[in-house]
């Protein structure tokens, strides 16, 4: 039986919690001041390191091995906290903005300790208008409270702190075009090397870390790496906030201990399926491959789901039951793709434009056999050669929802399945106004 | 760039052993070895970007492992194909170019290109030199798998000169990243993202930019054309011809592109030590005015009813003679005058003055741009620019450039950006000193801004701050440390100081500026003693306007200055501009030979020569367009350009560059120097040389710098002359001591504080109306209405809305101009462009002192009136 393991989530729910006098009654930013008080910079990327705390934001990159990778010297030195959630089925980062802000700050403080960053921003998405004026807030209190700004609780760090809105794009999220974006750019990912812990915002070494990564970092101070060791799985270590939506009775953001089965965290924690049986998972947000239910026994980490042909991604749990139409699946999630591609490089430009266009045709009853050649093409087109990952992360559907339900694209092809227009969606691409989405 | 460039590194290309440099990008370090990798966004010029993803390729890198109880090295494979124009090579690196993987890609990189492309190419302009057409031969599939209809957005306009078909753009982003690399203006920008993204022109948000042509040569489709060029000819039927541009000094090297007899387009060819590949707008687009229909077509006589009469050539040559004799016979032979502009080749220079000083026998002569009061005193400045100046390559590798009284960007715009862009590298850095903001120190370290009329003394209180740098004022103690820190400085000057009321005063100041510097400063902040190493190394160079300056001083002054000291020892010197002038109006002359120069519309007293032509009996001129001058003249000869003839010209930093003769003629213009040897035969000289070559090995055997080339033998690129004598031991000479002058301790400008009169900055724009810029249409458009500047301060103080028409009144006289408000002018003076386009800013100019206008509001008028001194 698959349990929820509150750790970032814990004492979510009680009332206030999002301000300092709340989140200090419940334990707040003690972790903070054993930092300040007791470990030198070195012991806390030490520490962090050996946790194996993996990045929580999509690619699952250490986080202490990162933070080793700024130079030691003196100087200016940036920590971007990457508050650009904007994965579809991904909704964590919000919660804890919006809920437990003050744990993410203090965990930015600690991470800002550990590499010695002057000055520490917090990039929301823009659409996140509530958040950002939580967070804020938040970060006046922690400034009045001295916790950031000159000498921290008397000690002789110091960092400044600013909230910065997002400019709008899927792109902003990836590390080297929220940089551009926010030194006022076009976000547009950018040529690494240079890597930003050497130079990044400004020219100056910067870590660009996820909310959910740092708001962890607080209980692996508090509690020590071996603990964090304790929980998880050899090669996914700790646990992973799960923002389950679709099918399910009890849709919501869950946190959990990685390695829980699949089908028992759908059945247990989730409430079960909705509607139907299980047709299929995407476990890491519409950008990873989708799980026909055959692949689902398997278990919710890094290697599990790797194993089984998907990836944990930013854990945007979707379910979806057996009435659902996959094709209007893909044609949704690729129509995001076209809308979000940054336009930098050839075939994330026109490989997501082209594919959202033929999957339309497809659902309009004009397709044809060797559209699924094309598609199948403009999808390896994409994947491994687009400048950034995100030309993977719009092709990985496509391939997958072309291998385990091609049956039915043929379906539509073929005539046996006719489209029902339900609605007219809003916000449809091209200005060109060449696209008339097919529902 | 890596910066150890030299060092080689073994690299294996599908399987074959090379040894290329290290830092090479491996597209770069695979063309210099035959493999072909097509890129579109990887440009040489530009930061590589790896947008395009064609270029991709399989790269192994080398790993050490432990195999056996040995360490042997294997190559192993990226999981991923890398951008060969962004990834360098190293030590050990194999590229595949060939595999299924990397063709799978290139087809597929062209397909998902092809799939929006138009396939238009036999009505696109760039068919026959487009990139992608090419690499679509070979790589691009037959027919296209896109079912959809094609992204389609109608035409743009760039700005004046160039066209922006969208339809046909493929997101190279060269043209975007260009203009925020290197023109550093931000004329293009990208907007909206995925497949909606698009190149924004800003040239509707004001921005204008000096080098928006280049764009036309490297966009690696049609998506940008140029105007003056669409649909009028293709790429196999051009004929090439390299010559030099003229439009300043700066010597950039330029490709003519002509077709049946005329020029289509101007190209760049790229010369690394002079342009980099980059032109100016004006070295590109100028060439327009040639076939302006204002273009003289005929030898024209006035008759006596005062109207032109269309002759042949030879009745007008005649025509010519007979007066000259007739002049010499009555007034004497010294009673000629000779004038020719700075956009000649020395060729015309040195055939005009051996008619001037070896057949007729007259000292009146003056070549090249007017410098108030040069000629009374040439000899320190000639010297200057013959032993001191140097080359660009060596000017943009200085410590410190200080360019003062110069807007590098408006005066010089090709050098301006290969100085900025060796700044960037870590090169010098630029100090600029001006009257007001100028576009040119965008980048520069230290801005330094004087009152325009106390130029002289800010420059004093300069020599002195050298001298005893622990004395200077603050305001200048950052740009004398600069200068004191650094081995080599290399001084500029510009319009500014050449063309100030003043200038042999301003010119003679910054000689001992640069003597200052060069003296070394010892430990008690006296003068050092000799031989405490070497001197810093201190170079001088003007910026002229003209593309020829350096020739007409050359040929005007240098080798006239002893002629003239013997012929002239009672008056001096040899007269200089407004002596001929004077003797002109005091009819000491009577016969006027003027080569393509307009001082009755630009010399800054035009009242002076307005008078003088209008009581000169007998005035030739020899130009292309009937300029104010010519509406003087009793006959007018049409010449050809010096870019539609051959020659010799010296850029500004002393290069001898050649101009080739194109395959183009006008109807019945002959060259000024063939017209000029008609009249000699005339004349009854009997000529050895026949062909410009041949005349030019003729005179370079006299003049030793230049007496070892032969006119065949000059290369492509040029020959930087060197006047210098070398020392023996690379020992400097002595600079010797110290010189101080009385200077005053503050810099304090008194106009526009109550009478009302405000100082006026004559200043050279790049987009300037001189009679080339007018007659080329497209330039014309871009150069737009006249107008002059004021600071927001005298805005307010007078209640003159930006917009307005003003009068601005002298004591010379008046014109009507449009006035427009800008922070960048200093309170109490009007800045305004030394050639206005339709009016004629010489009828307000006052000789030998700054112009003080008053600003008079104007109701009722036009914008962009005419002069009220025009007739």
């Amino acid at each position: 039986m698959a349990e929820e393991t509150k750790i970032v989530m814990l004492d979510m729910d009680v009332e206030g919690i999002s301000s300092l006098s709340v989140y200090e009654k419940h334990g707040g930013y003690a972790a903070l001041k054993k930092v300040l008080g007791e470990m030198t910079p070195d012991e806390v990327t030490a520490e962090v390191k050996k946790s194996g705390l993996r990045g929580k934001g999509g690619a699952g990159f250490p986080a202490g091995v990162k933070w080793g990778f700024i130079p030691k010297d003196k100087g200016e030195k940036y920590l971007c906290v990457n508050a650009d959630e904007s994965e579809p089925g991904t909704f964590k980062d919000q919660a804890i903005l919006e809920k437990m802000p003050h744990r993410m700050l203090e965990g930015a403080i600690i991470a800002g300790y550990a590499f010695g960053a002057t000055h520490i921003f917090i990039y929301i998405r823009g659409e996140f208008w509530k958040e950002i004026n939580i967070v804020q807030r938040v970060v006046d209190e922690a400034y009045e409270a001295g916790y950031l700004g000159k000498g921290i609780l008397g000690s002789d760090y110091s960092v400044e702190c600013t909230v910065h809105p997002g400019a709008g794009a899927y792109i902003c999220g990836e590390e080297t075009s929220l940089l551009e974006s926010l030194e006022g750019r076009r976000a547009e990912p950018k040529m690494k090397p240079p890597f930003p812990a050497i130079e990044g915002l400004y020219d100056k070494p910067t870590i660009i870390n996820n909310v959910e990564t740092l708001a962890t970092v607080p209980a692996i101070i508090e509690r020590g790496a071996d603990w964090h060791l304790s929980l998880g799985t050899e090669k996914s270590p700790g646990i992973k906030m799960f923002s389950v939506s679709g099918h399910v009775n009890k849709p919501g953001v869950y946190e959990i201990e990685l390695g829980v089965n699949q089908l028992d965290f759908i059945e247990t924690i989730c409430g079960g399926v909705k509607g139907g049986r299980l047709k299929a998972t995407i476990p890491g947000g519409s950008s990873v491959p989708v799980m026909p239910a055959a692949n689902c026994d398997c278990p919710l980490s890094f290697e599990g789901l790797q194993d089984a042909g998907s990836m944990l991604g930013s854990a945007g749990f979707m379910v979806f039951n057996e009435h659902t139409d996959m094709v209007k699946v893909i044609e949704v999630i690729s129509r995001f793709y076209a809308h979000e591609s940054c336009g930098k490089c050839t075939v994330c430009r026109e490989g997501t434009h082209w594919i959202n266009m033929i999957i339309n045709r497809i659902l309009r009853g004009e397709g044809a056999m060797d559209d699924l050649v094309t598609l199948q093409d403009a999808a390896d087109g994409m994947e491994m050669k687009s400048f950034c990952p995100l030309g993977d992360a719009a092709a990985w559907p496509v391939q997958s929802f072309l291998k385990h339900f091609r049956h039915e694209f043929i379906d539509y092809i073929e005539g046996r399945k006719k489209l029902v227009p339900k609605y007219e969606p809003v916000g449809a691409i091209g200005h060109h106004k060449l696209v008339k989405p097919a529902y | 760039m890596c910066e150890n460039e030299k060092k080689l590194v073994k690299v294996k290309i599908d399987g074959r052993d090379f040894t290329v440099p290290e830092g090479l990008y491996i597209s770069q370090a695979a063309e210099s070895v035959g493999v072909d990798i097509p890129v579109f966004c990887g440009f040489d010029k530009l930061k590589p970007w790896a947008g395009c993803r064609i270029c991709l390729v399989e790269v192994g890198l080398p790993r050490t492992i432990e195999k056996d109880g040995e360490r042997v090295t294997v190559v192993s494979k990226l999981p991923k194909l890398q951008a060969a124009c962004a990834t360098q090579v190293c030590e050990g690196m194999e590229i595949w170019t060939d595999t299924e993987l990397v063709d799978a890609n290139r087809k597929r990189v062209l397909e998902f290109l092809l799939i929006n492309h138009p396939l238009e190419c036999p009505e696109c302009d760039k068919g026959g030199e487009c990139l992608l057409q090419d690499i679509a031969y070979k790589y691009g599939l037959a027919e296209s798998r896109m079912k959809e209809p094609k992204r389609v957005l109608p035409d743009a306009d760039v700005n004046e000169f160039i066209r922006l078909n969208y339809k046909r753009c493929i997101h190279c982003k060269r043209c975007v990243r260009f203009h925020s690399e290197v023109a550093g203006d931000h004329l293009l920008e990208f907007a909206r993202r995925g497949s909606e993204t698009l190149v924004l022109p800003k040239a509707d948000d004001g921005v204008k930019s000096k080098f928006s042509g280049n764009e036309v040569e490297f966009c690696p489709v049609g998506a940008l054309s140029d105007k003056l060029y669409r649909f009028k000819a293709r790429e196999w039927d051009l004929g090439y011809t390299p010559s030099v541009s003229l439009a300043d000094a700066t010597g950039t090297n330029i490709m003519l592109h002509h077709r049946q007899g005329r020029i289509k387009r101007v190209w760049s060819r790229e010369n690394p030590e002079v342009d980099w590949g980059w032109l100016s707008d004006k070295d590109r687009f100028v060439y327009e005015a040639l076939y302006s229909p204002n273009r003289i077509k005929k030898p024209l006589i006035r008759q006596k009813d005062g109207k032109f009469k269309e002759v042949a050539w030879g009745e007008a040559i005649r025509y010519v003679v007979d007066n000259l004799k007739f002049y010499i016979g009555r007034d004497g032979k010294e009673s000629i005058t000779g004038i020719a502009g700075g956009n000649l080749t020395n060729e015309v220079f040195a055939v005009f003055r051996r008619l001037l000083t070896n057949h007729i026998g007259t000292g009146r002569y003056h070549f090249g741009q007017f410098i108030p009061g040069i000629s009374l005193n040439p000899g320190d400045f000639l010297t200057a620019i013959m032993f001191d100046s140097t080359s660009w390559e060596k000017v943009t590798h200085s410590d410190v450039i200080l360019a003062w009284g110069v807007d590098l960007l408006e005066e010089a715009p090709v050098l301006a950006l290969k100085i900025e862009r060796d700044m960037e590298n870590g090169g010098p850095m630029l100090i600029t000193a001006n009257s007001h903001r100028t576009s040119g120190e965008r980048f520069a370290n230290i801005k330094y801004h004087y009152p325009y009329r106390k130029q002289a003394d800010a420059l004093r209180i300069m020599i002195n701050g050298a001298a005893k740098p622990a004395d200077a004022p603050e305001e200048i103690k950052p740009m004398i440390e600069y200068l004191r820190g650094a081995d080599t400085v290399a001084v500029l000057i510009g319009n500014e100081m050449l063309s100030a009321p003043n200038a042999t005063e301003l010119i003679d100041l910054m000689l001992k500026l640069c003597h200052n510097l060069r003296v070394k400063l010892g430990e008690d902040g006296d003068a050092a003693e000799r031989d405490q190493g070497l001197t810093p190394d201190i170079t001088f160079n003007p910026i002229f306007r003209d593309g020829n300056a350096v020739g007409a001083l050359l040929f005007g002054h240098l080798m006239a200055v002893g002629v003239a000291h013997e012929k002239d020892e009672a008056e001096g010197a040899k007269p200089g501009l407004v002596r001929l002038f004077q003797d002109i109006l005091a009819g000491k002359s009577n016969f006027c030979y003027v080569i393509g120069s307009d001082y009755a519309r630009n010399f800054p007293d035009a009242k002076l020569t307005r008078n003088a032509f209008e009581k000169c009996e007998f005035v030739v001129v020899q130009d292309q367009f009937i300029t104010e001058t010519a509406k003087y003249a009793n006959v007018i000869l049409p010449a050809l350009t010096a870019q539609e003839d051959e020659g010799t010209v010296f850029s500004g930093e002393k290069r001898l560059q050649r101009l080739h003769k194109p395959d183009v003629s006008f109807p019945q213009a002959d060259s000024d120097f063939n017209i000029l040897r008609k009249v000699l035969v005339e004349m009854g000289a009997s000529l050895r040389t026949a062909s410009v070559g041949e005349y030019f090995n003729h005179f370079a055997q006299g003049l030793q710098v230049i007496s070892h080339i032969d006119y065949g033998a000059i290369p492509e690129d040029g020959i930087l002359l060197e006047f210098g004598e070398v020392m023996e031991d690379g020992q400097s000479p002595d600079p010797g001591s110290f010189i101080t002058v009385d200077a005053p301790s503050k810099l304090e400008e008194a106009a526009g504080k109550d009478d009302g009169l405000m100082v006026l900055i004559p200043k050279l724009y790049m987009f300037n109306g001189e009679n080339h810029s007018m007659n080329a249409e497209h330039f014309a458009q871009a150069v737009g209405k006249a107008f002059c500047e004021i600071s927001p301060t005298d805005a307010e103080r007078l209640g003159i809305k930006p917009g307005s028409v003003v009068e601005l009144a002298s004591r010379a006289g008046g014109i009507e101009v449009e006035v427009r408000v800008s922070a960048d002018v200093p309170p109490g003076h009007v800045l305004i462009s030394d050639s206005l386009p339709g009016i004629r800013l010489a009828d307000i100019l006052t000789l030998g002192e700054h112009t003080v206008v008053n600003l008079l509001p104007v109701t009722g008028s036009k914008a962009g009136g005419s002069s009220s001194g025009a007739d």
